[in-house]
């Protein structure tokens, strides 16, 4: 409501309000102390969580009970849920229910850009204990600019402060150069088809850069995809818990396969010309990846393993400090490992190589010609 | 799922932004699918989807109440085809296990009718495989009749079983439920109807609606087999037709309420008294009752008893009545919250409307009879089975309140009303829960962290610490009329109880759910018939043994035994002497935390330890 407009009365109930939320927000965050597990630092920041989920409904200003029971709601998986990635995922639902209501029924003129700083907050600040504050908040402000200045919707805004890469610092002006883009007089469809030219050619990391500015300049262009649009961020949202697989796994993470029950650990690693023998029984599949593998270009063979090209990546290279500067893509078939939590979370990049019906020996070599602290890691092998 | 509704409610604006809101929720269910597999999410689909439709379902009303009046297409009829259609989808999802409880017989019933043109089930229970209630391990239940020729009635009214007819010869076992589900309609109208003579405003009724019609306990009735759901609609039409002083309309609705369970007698009895003020209409009355006592007391055999027409203790009227309100597996407040607020209405009498005075001035000598029975729960049936009938006038009370009522306290009942619903809707045979003093949310809480949660709900079957409280508090809250912030409060009894909850009781009841259990066996048997009326236990042999929380110190252990038995509690044994009944000994619990309890020689029924 402008300054201008806001009576006394209205002072005076928006006053009452404050408090209100204030003492709501202190209770449940205390008791929610008290409910959460100690398990995984997403169960510790719930009463953060809490927090946000009241924010969202101050600034909403309406229906307050939806989000008081909302951030109560929360307390459900805490309590009931004993698997950990099902907890986080129902906590990631009720988070992003509410906060999709609070986009949905807000004066989104003059809350939008509280409530992108609540979802940057609750996208990239959790695990509170690994946030780089002065990189975060450099993030934040340029979330927010892209809100004020660049006049772009909190959802695509989002977007673009989720896959803002921290590491190297200069990465951290990628939502200010968004924010220049959208305020060129140049057609959006233009500036789009230039990024997907560039990001058809340029590495992985960079990519998804690309395709999240197409989708946020593009976003208010969107029309009959309104739906399915804000749905697919809904879901996407509701991986808050997993904030860094979106911003560097995802579509690979929908490919991934949880390990089998079946599969043995090998866990060798290679150096360049040397050969490891296995034997096996039937044709097997095999979990491998790359050691210090993270500067080979995308595609390079680092072993062969029964004839087989193994052109697996970097294990660790969707950790958000090497993410943009890797020159890997992820494997068409990952392993569905995943380490850490929130905007720390990322995706074991282990390749699953099928070697069909191979002799009982299987042979596995790693490149002669890889650099001299690279290894192909033979993690597993699982006997068909 | 919600489109035709959507269509048949809603217009303009509404109907657009519902259906792009539907649209959405199904993406966002499809994107979520996604997920389930990479991130290894344990999950059982089909209650995901049930709780999925349920949600939908939830924000569809919501929508319908919070839509501008000119985009709502309301009426008692729209309404009725809105339930009927919900109806006839919660009818497979019912019939996901075989029909439990009294329903089999009064289908049973409706096949010997159809088949034999009697009423004698002896040939039904041979022949169980051609049967449609797809049970074959049924046989004639305590107290059934029997004829002098030795044929088997079923104790149950075949009033029921005569209106299946129809739809069993259409559709066999999901026909007969199809008829049930048609009274449902016919009573989701009625209700409609009655909140409009009443003056509930189309705002409030449309609110109200889905928490009657679709939640807790009609939902679950009216796509089973129980007499429950037409007599609620014809209590109803009763109601209605006495308010409107229309006899062509609550003589017939008052008949077949009759007819369709004798208990409801009691019930009709007031009423009539209260529709006939001259003693010539007062017999003419009685004799209109007595027609259907006398086809029922000849049609379902002398199962009733005139021992019966007297109540029981005072102590027992209040343990029945409080757990009707508060009990965690049987009471209003767990199973059916919104009409906690009709509850409230009754401190308001003057102030409601007359429909509601009348409705429940009616229930008085049937809540005076009810409550002091031992069966006050319902028994082995879907929750508050015996006040169903009685629910669209308690949803009356509640919607007289509801401007007044905290949108809080609203969306919190909403909240669980979902939940209730979704949860008897994926597994629609935890709706029968054993009478052993727990209820589902206290055995799954207890079953995941080891420790008796059970305890702090109010158990009016197994009397508890937590039912004494939670009748104190009920007391205050109503004479008081204390107000209070239901989105305040709740936190803060959750962390309390979450934090006590996983701590130590100072009783520990052997059989429960968080004791866990090496050998040996429940007693009574599970499924025993009246099981509430026992005390429940773990009978343990040689070489069982049971691990649970307890506090240090002096206990008393209660037991049963036929020979003497040997148990070691820590270091030290104890000797079971033989009892005659239940006996007691005194054990030691060497420190407060998880203790072992093994069975070292003989057989013990191990009731329960106390904390001295």
């Amino acid at each position: 409501m402008p300054i201008g407009r806001v009576t006394p009365a209205v002072t005076q109930l928006r006053g009452s309000a404050v408090g209100e939320w204030l003492a709501f927000a202190i209770v449940m965050a205390i008791a929610s102390y008290f409910v959460a597990p100690a398990a995984t630092p997403i169960d510790r920041a719930l009463p953060f969580v809490v927090v946000l989920i009241s924010t969202c409904g101050f600034i909403a200003q309406r229906f307050p009970a939806f989000f008081q029971i909302a951030a109560l709601l929360l307390f459900a998986p805490a309590i009931f849920i004993a698997d950990e990635h099902t907890r986080l995922l129902a906590y990631g639902l009720v988070a992003a229910a509410a906060f999709a209501f609070a986009l949905a029924i807000a004066n989104v003129a003059h809350a939008s850009v509280a409530l992108t700083v609540i979802g940057v907050l609750l996208l990239r600040w959790i695990p509170l204990s690994q946030v780089i504050v002065w990189r975060e908040v450099i993030v934040m402000i340029g979330a927010v600019v892209l809100v004020t200045v660049g006049g772009l919707k909190p959802a695509p805004t989002l977007a673009i402060a989720l896959l803002t890469p921290i590491f190297p610092a200069k990465m951290l002006l990628f939502p200010f150069v968004v924010a220049i883009l959208l305020l060129l007089p140049i057609p959006r469809l233009a500036i789009a088809a230039a990024f997907a030219v560039f990001g058809y050619y340029a590495r992985y990391s960079i990519t998804i850069l690309c395709i999240v500015l197409i989708i946020a300049v593009l976003w208010d262009q969107r029309h009959l995809l309104n739906v399915p649009a804000y749905a697919a961020a809904i879901a996407l949202f509701a991986l808050w818990p997993w904030s860094g697989i979106v911003a560097r796994a995802f579509p690979a993470i929908l490919f991934a396969e949880p390990p089998s029950p079946k599969s043995q650990p090998v866990w060798v690693a290679l150096s360049r010309g040397e050969t490891f023998t296995i034997d096996v029984p039937h044709s097997a599949t095999v979990t491998a990846s790359g050691a210090n593998a993270a500067s080979l270009p995308a595609g390079r063979i680092v072993g062969w393993i029964d004839g087989r090209a193994a052109d697996v990546p970097d294990f660790g290279f969707m950790r958000r400090e090497h993410f943009f500067s890797s020159r890997n893509r992820p494997p068409r078939t990952p392993l569905a490992d995943i380490h850490d939590y929130g905007a720390a979370s990322w995706l074991h990049t282990a390749g699953r190589i099928r070697v069909a019906a191979p002799a009982n020996t299987l042979r596995i070599s790693a490149a002669p010609d890889l650099p001299p602290r690279t290894k192909l890691q033979i993690e597993a092998v699982e006997f068909e | 799922m919600t489109v035709i509704p959507a269509f048949l409610l809603l217009r303009g604006n509404a109907l657009r932004r519902w259906l792009a809101i539907e649209f959405g929720a199904w993406i966002l269910l499809g994107a979520l699918a996604l997920f389930v597999h990479p991130f290894q999410i344990q999950i059982d689909p089909y209650l995901a989807v049930v709780t999925f439709g349920v949600c939908v379902i939830a924000a569809f009303f919501a929508c319908v109440a919070l839509a501008d009046p000119l985009d709502v297409r309301w009426s008692a009829n729209r309404a009725a085809v809105v339930a009927a259609l919900f109806y006839a989808v919660a009818i497979p999802l019912m019939l996901r296990t075989p029909i439990d409880g009294d329903e089999p017989y009064y289908l049973l019933e409706t096949e010997s009718i159809v088949h034999d043109r009697d009423l004698d089930l002896s040939n039904q229970y041979r022949d169980l495989r051609h049967s449609a209630t797809g049970r074959t391990d049924l046989g004639p239940q305590l107290g059934d009749p029997i004829g002098r020729r030795g044929e088997q009635y079923s104790r149950h009214e075949p009033f029921l079983a005569l209106l299946m007819i129809p739809g069993y010869l259409i559709g066999r076992l999901p026909g007969a439920i199809a008829v049930i589900a048609l009274f449902g309609a016919l009573l989701a109208r009625s209700t409609v109807r009655l909140f409009e003579d009443e003056g509930i405003a189309d705002a409030t009724t449309r609110a109200i609606f889905p928490f009657i019609a679709l939640g807790p306990p009609i939902i679950f009735y009216a796509a089973r087999i129980w007499p429950e759901v037409p007599a609620a609609f014809c209590f109803v039409e009763a109601i209605r037709g006495m308010r409107q002083r229309r006899a062509a309309r609550w003589m017939p609705a008052l008949l077949a309420f009759v007819l369709l369970k004798l208990r409801f007698l009691l019930v009709a009895v007031i009423l009539v008294v209260r529709a006939f003020r001259r003693r010539s209409h007062a017999a003419i009355a009685i004799g209109i009752l007595a027609v259907p006592v006398a086809i029922v007391a000849f049609t379902s055999g002398n199962v009733h008893r005139w021992a019966e027409l007297i109540p029981g203790s005072p102590m027992a009227m209040l343990r029945g009545l409080f757990g009707l309100l508060l009990d965690g597996a049987a009471g209003i407040l767990f199973q059916a919250p919104i009409y906690v607020f009709a509850v409230i209405a009754l401190t308001r009498w003057r102030a409601m409307p007359p429909a509601f005075r009348l409705g429940i001035s009616s229930c008085a000598l049937y809540l005076l009879y009810l409550v002091p029975r031992l069966e006050w729960h319902g028994g082995w049936s879907p929750p508050l089975r015996y006040i169903v009938f009685l629910i669209p006038i308690l949803g009356l009370g509640a919607a007289a309140l509801w401007e007044r009522i905290s949108s809080q306290a609203i969306v919190a009942c909403a909240a669980w009303t979902v939940a209730l619903v979704a949860h008897g809707m994926a597994y629609p045979w935890r709706l029968f829960h054993i009478q052993n003093g727990e209820n589902v949310v206290g055995e799954t809480l207890s079953a995941i962290w080891h420790s008796d949660f059970s305890r702090l709900f109010p158990s009016f079957i197994r009397p508890n610490f937590a039912a004494v409280v939670a009748s104190i508090a009920t007391i205050i809250v109503l004479i008081i009329s204390l107000r209070f912030r239901a989105a305040w409060l709740l936190p803060v009894i959750i962390a309390i109880a979450f934090v006590f909850g996983r701590r130590a009781g100072d009783r520990i009841e052997f059989e429960d759910t968080h004791v866990i259990h090496r050998g040996g066996g429940l007693y009574p048997q599970e499924f025993q018939v009246q099981r509430f009326a026992y005390r429940g236990g773990w009978i343990v042999k040689q070489g069982d043994s049971l691990s649970f929380l307890a506090r240090a110190g002096p206990s008393k252990l209660q037991y049963s035994a036929g020979a003497t038995s040997m148990i070691q509690i820590g270091r030290d044994a104890y000797v079971l002497p033989a009892t005659s009944g239940y006996g007691a000994i005194e054990v030691n619990i060497p420190h407060t935390g998880r203790v072992e309890l093994r069975c070292l020689s003989g057989t013990a029924n191990l009731d329960r330890m106390d904390h001295e």
